[in-house]
C-alpha cells in the first residue's frame, strides 16, 4: 500500500472520529449537503456534459486531457467549499440524541467516504495534478479506486438518498 | 508502508484520538509530552535504557545475594564473582522486546493517569490524543514489526526512511503473494466489483435511513 491510498484511509477514519466527536445527527446534515452535492457533480459535469464542455472549449484550444483536469479541479473544489460550509457554517440538522457513538462512527464514516473518496476519484481521474504521484499503484489502490462513490454510483443514486433522508426527516 | 503497519497507525490514533477526547485536553497534553520524552530516549539513548536495566537489576540481584555484605567485609573478589554470575536481563536478542515493553509502561502510566483527572471532553484533547496515537505507533510499529517499512517519520528525531534503490519492487514482489492482495486480486473483476458496490451502496442507504428515522422519532418524542 502506497502513501496516496493510505493518506485518503487515514482521512476516511479521521472524518468517522469527527463523527463520533460531532455526534450523528450534525453529521446526517452533512451527508445530506455532500449527497446532493455529488448529484450536482455527477449531473452537471457527467460523461455527455463533458462532451459538451469538450465540444466548447476546444475552441479555447484545450485538449480532452486538459479539460478533464479541469473539470475534476472543480468537481473537488466544489466539493471542499460544501463540506467546508456544511461543517463550519450553518447546516441542516437533525432532531435526536447524541449518546450514540457507534452510529455517529458509522455515519462520519460514510461521510469521509463520500468526501475523501470522491476526492480521490476526481484526483485520479485527473492523473494527480500538481502532485508528485506516479503509477504503479497497489493492488489496493487498483481495487479501491473503482470502489469510490462517483465510480460505482450514479447521480440517481445521490439524489434519491438524498431526498429519502429528507422525507424521512419530516414523515413522524 | 505496509498495509498490517497502516491499520495499527490508523487504529492506534483513531483510539486515542477518542481517548483524548474523552479525558480532556490536560490528560492529553500530559501522555504526549511523557511518551515524547520516552521516545526520545528509547530512539536516542536506548544503550542507556538497555545498561540502566541491567544496572538496576545487578544491583537489586547483589544486595539480595549478599554482595553487599562481601563488599563491607572487603571481599571485593566474591562480590565481582557474584556479578560475573548474575545473567543480565536486557540481551542484544531480547532489547526489542525490552524496549517495546517500556514503552507499554508508559502508555500503562499514562491510562492510570487519566483514572485520576477527571476532566471534559474536549475536540483539543482529540488533537493532542491523535498526535499521541501518532508518536505511540511511530515507538512501538518499529519494535513490533522490525523490517516491515514501519518507521514513521518525527519531525526533528527521526527522518522520513528514504527507500533504498529497488526496495519498492522488492516489497511489491514480496507483498504480491499477500493473503489480501490475493484476495484483491480476485476480486478485482467487473462482476464482483459490482457486487461489492451493490452490498456498499445497501449498507449506506440502511445506515443512512436508519439513522434518520431514529432522528425523526427522538425529534417526535421531545415535542410529544
Amino acid at each position: 500500500m502506497g502513501p496516496v491510498e493510505s493518506l485518503f484511509i487515514v482521512l476516511i477514519l479521521l472524518f468517522g472520529m469527527v463523527g463520533v466527536v460531532r455526534s450523528w445527527e450534525r453529521e446526517l446534515g452533512v451527508t445530506t449537503m455532500l449527497l446532493i452535492s455529488l448529484f450536482l457533480i455527477i449531473f452537471l459535469f457527467g460523461a455527455e456534459a463533458s462532451g459538451r464542455i469538450t465540444g466548447r472549449m476546444s475552441i479555447l484550444g484545450m485538449g480532452d486531457q486538459q479539460v478533464t483536469v479541469l473539470v475534476s479541479l472543480l468537481a473537488v473544489l466544489l466539493l471542499l467549499v460544501i463540506a467546508f460550509i456544511s461543517y463550519q457554517g450553518i447546516g441542516l440538522t437533525y432532531p435526536g440524541s447524541g449518546k450514540k457513538p457507534t452510529l455517529s462512527l458509522a455515519v462520519g464514516l460514510i461521510n469521509g467516504y463520500l468526501l475523501a473518496g470522491s476526492i480521490w476519484y476526481y484526483l485520479a481521474r485527473a492523473d494527480w495534478p500538481m502532485m508528485s504521484v506516479v503509477p504503479t499503484y497497489s493492488a489496493f489502490y487498483n481495487f479501491f479506486v473503482r470502489l469510490l462513490p462517483p465510480a460505482i454510483f450514479g447521480w440517481q443514486f445521490f439524489i434519491l438518498l438524498a431526498v429519502a433522508m429528507l422525507i424521512f426527516r419530516i414523515i413522524k | 508502508m505496509s498495509i498490517t503497519t497502516l491499520f495499527l497507525l490508523a487504529a492506534i490514533m483513531a483510539v486515542f484520538g477518542v481517548f483524548g477526547y474523552l479525558k480532556g485536553v490536560r490528560w492529553a497534553i500530559s501522555a504526549l509530552l511523557l511518551l515524547l520524552v520516552i521516545f526520545i530516549l528509547v530512539e536516542k539513548r536506548s544503550d542507556t535504557i538497555a545498561s540502566t536495566i541491567n544496572g538496576l537489576y545487578l544491583g537489586v540481584m547483589l544486595t539480595l545475594k549478599g554482595g553487599l555484605a562481601a563488599i563491607a567485609s572487603g571481599d571485593l573478589e566474591s562480590a565481582a564473582a557474584l556479578l560475573e554470575s548474575t545473567t543480565r536481563p536486557v540481551t542484544e536478542q531480547n532489547r526489542q522486546m525490552v524496549l517495546l515493553l517500556v514503552v507499554l509502561a508508559v502508555v500503562g502510566a499514562a491510562m492510570l493517569l487519566s483514572l485520576v483527572w477527571k476532566s471534559k471532553p474536549s475536540p483539543l484533547g482529540m488533537l493532542f490524543g491523535l498526535a499521541y496515537g501518532y508518536l505511540l505507533s511511530a515507538a512501538m510499529l518499529p519494535l513490533l514489526l522490525p523490517g516491515s517499512g514501519g518507521r514513521l517519520p518525527i519531525p526533528f528525531l527521526r527522518a522520513a526512511a528514504a527507500p533504498a534503490p529497488g526496495a519498492a519492487a522488492a516489497a511489491e514482489a514480496a507483498s504480491t503473494g499477500s493473503l489480501l492482495n490475493r484476495l484483491l486480486t480476485s476480486l478485482g473483476d467487473p462482476q464482483s466489483i459490482r457486487l461489492v458496490g451493490w452490498l456498499l451502496g445497501f449498507i449506506i442507504v440502511l445506515i443512512l435511513l436508519l439513522s434518520v428515522r431514529n432522528s425523526a422519532k427522538s425529534g417526535s418524542k421531545k415535542k410529544g
